[in-house]
């Protein structure tokens, strides 16, 4: 046990003297990049125009190159698999935190051994993420010299404390996951509980700052139109995007490390040689599909808050964004999200079978299902089309008359409140599968549940019916905040009715965990190959909207490749960014695996 | 299951759920 131990150290040093490499060399560079960014300054100063000078005006021979590499390729797959690593090792410590939490309260030690084989995963994907941050800094200093060093200019300070934060990063998470069996019971579990808090608070914060310099280059703010820093750090990180960003993406990194760790679950169920590993797995995949669910269910309003203020910041991006060369994408996205919702809900309907009590809800499944496919269908209806001269004739102009109106946002976003509640109405009967209420008003009960629904979608209709189609612009988009505000009454209420309904209630049996088909673990996969899809194509999609700027209306982007690629060609980017992600998840899986098998070589070593 | 046990709560339910909802409509469809 010692040596195993002390071996684990040892690579936990080997790793670290890397991770210090790294920095050290990071360090090198950005003292090359401060170079650069003084000889510009004194440049500036001459030209007497304060510290700091405007955004430089380049040309195509301002971007070095390297022979047989696509500058801008190189970087966006650099950027995308970091990001998507990133985002995972975020996330984890997130609610692992959280079920650790919940293993000291129900003094369950089922949790406790959750919690560590998640963060187990995590660890290797947290080198991957450095190896890839590095790849990532300097494929951007070597083919965007002048735009890193704009950039470090004017955010100095958030990328050098940056860096140094991945020490606290380092150290908290070595610490919390090399000490989880040491730092056990009493006094010593509250030490590693605030490990973990310490680890999460690091992890959010380079977030943040990362997400101020992307937002930057989207909404620029303390500098005037010509890109001079007025020197106000601050208003240069708090500008209109950072925000909006920062909540959609601390939400939606939940929402895929849950399925990310699904699809370990899933990998780990469909290899399991006993009932009890498989009884085991299946847990641990419910677990990660509800982490999953319940991130990915306020997701949509706030993806629909963050294009909103991308509208209120610019007109301009916004219809790029959403009615534009754009727009098309957004359909695959919906498609996508579409899928996410089908095979989450899939999941929970297949795990009915592990309860004796759930043959009462399995008629229902089905009306479920048609309610969620029709709302999918209207979710994803286009609402300009490509078409021939010809078709546009037939047709008599661009829209459909009956398809057309179904085009728009607010029948996308009655469509999308109807699939969460029917999604929160999936999770009700599988509570309620293994119960048996034993309150005396139980018809009433469920009278009120039925009444709670029906009010509660009739008026998401007539939210996205009336105010979609019958008054002016302001009130259709102000009309999805009652929208979202009734999904969330309808769901709060419904499990607290439900949990009054059955309190003292009796249990059907027991719950067979592992009883569940290995159909529903390829859903689990596919939950979490949509969602790496989807993070793939909405972060071009977020980049792209800049067009032809580096710094939209500060700084141009003349390099060759300053132009927007065809839609066909962006996706088979994101598409093959995606399978090397997958490749390198499959090999965090493996070597997470590989780490517990030994083997004994009979004759091989000396006896005595 | 009756008109009495079901149908009742469920109507008195509805409009209390409807009337909540409507409410909730006119606080936001303003500030």
């Amino acid at each position: 046990m010692n040596r195993s131990r002390s071996n684990k150290f040892r690579q936990a040093l080997i790793v670290l003297a890397l991770a210090v490499v790294t920095v050290a060399l990071a360090f090198l560079v950005f003292d090359q990049v401060n170079a650069i960014a003084a000889e510009q300054d004194v440049a500036a100063e001459t030209a007497a125009t304060g510290n700091y000078g405007p955004a430089p005006k380049l040309t195509a021979a301002d971007y070095p190159t390297i022979a047989g590499v696509n500058s801008r390729v190189a970087v966006w797959i650099f950027a995308q698999l970091h990001l998507w690593f990133a985002a995972f090792v975020l996330a984890v410590p997130i609610f692992v935190f959280i079920i650790e939490a919940i293993g000291m309260r129900t003094r369950d030690k089922r949790y406790d051994d959750m919690a560590y084989e998640f963060i187990k995963v995590s660890i290797t994907a947290y080198s991957l993420t450095a190896v890839l941050g590095g790849l990532l800094l300097f494929s951007l200093i070597v083919f965007y010299p002048q735009l890193f060093t704009y950039m470090a200019r004017i955010f100095k300070g958030s990328m050098f404390y940056y860096a140094l934060l991945f020490f606290v990063e380092s150290a908290a998470l070595y610490i919390y996951y090399y000490g989880w069996h040491w730092l056990q019971g009493g006094f010593k579990k509250w030490v590693h509980l605030t490990i973990g808090l310490v680890l999460n608070a690091a992890g959010t914060t380079l977030m943040l700052l990362a997400n101020a310099w992307l937002t930057f280059m989207m909404s620029p703010a303390g500098v005037d139109p010509a890109g001079v820093f007025n020197g106000d750090a601050w208003a240069a990180i708090n500008n209109f995007l950072w925000n909006p960003i920062n909540i959609h993406r601390f939400v939606a990194n939940i929402a895929y490390g849950g399925s990310i760790v699904g699809a370990y679950a899933a990998f780990k169920f469909l290899t399991a040689g006993t009932q009890q590993e498989r009884a085991h797995y299946d847990w641990m995949g419910y677990n990660a599909n509800f982490i999953a669910i319940c991130a990915l269910l306020p997701l949509p309003f706030a993806g629909y808050y963050l294009a909103a203020e991308i509208y209120a910041y610019s007109q301009q991006m916004g219809i790029t964004l959403m009615g534009g060369i754009f727009a098309w994408l957004f359909i695959i996205q919906a498609v996508l999200i579409g899928t996410l919702f089908l095979s989450a809900n899939y999941y929970l309907w297949c795990g009915m079978g592990r309860s004796d009590g759930a043959r009462r809800y399995t008629k229902y499944i089905k009306y479920l299902a048609i309610v969620l496919v029709g709302a999918f269908l209207v979710w994803f209806t286009p609402h300009t089309l490509v078409l021939t001269n010809e078709e546009l004739k037939s047709l008599g102009g661009p829209y459909h008359k009956i398809l057309g109106p179904l085009g728009i946002m607010p029948a996308k976003n009655t469509a999308v409140n109807v699939m969460i509640i029917f999604t929160a109405l999936s999770f009700m009967f599988y509570r309620r599968a293994n119960k048996t209420a034993t309150v005396s008003w139980v018809n009433a009960g469920n009278a009120i549940q039925v009444a709670l629904y029906t009010a509660g979608i009739a008026n998401i209709m007539f939210l996205g019916i009336y105010h979609g189609y019958f008054t002016n612009t302001v009130y259709k988009v102000a009309a999805s905040i009652p929208q979202v505000l009734t999904t969330l009454v309808v769901i709060a209420a419904s499990i607290t009715l439900d949990s009054f309904i059955y309190r003292r209630s009796t249990d059907v049996g027991p719950v067979h965990w592992g009883r569940i088909p290995a159909r529903a673990q390829y859903a689990l996969f596919l939950l979490a190959v949509a969602f790496t899809w989807l993070m793939g194509l909405m972060g071009y999609i977020r980049s792209g909207i800049r067009q032809h700027w580096h710094i939209v209306d500060i700084m141009r982007d003349t390099s060759p490749d300053a132009f927007t690629p065809t839609l066909g060609y962006a996706a088979n980017v994101v598409s093959v960014a995606a399978i090397l992600f997958m490749a390198m998840v499959i090999f965090v899986f493996w070597i997470a695996q590989v780490s517990t098998s030994k083997t004994l070589p009979a004759g091989y070593w000396k006896e005595g | 299951m009756t008109i009495k046990s079901f149908f009742l709560p469920f109507i008195l339910a509805l409009v209390a759920f409807a009337v909540g909802f409507l409410l909730l409509d006119l606080a936001m469809m303003n500030q």
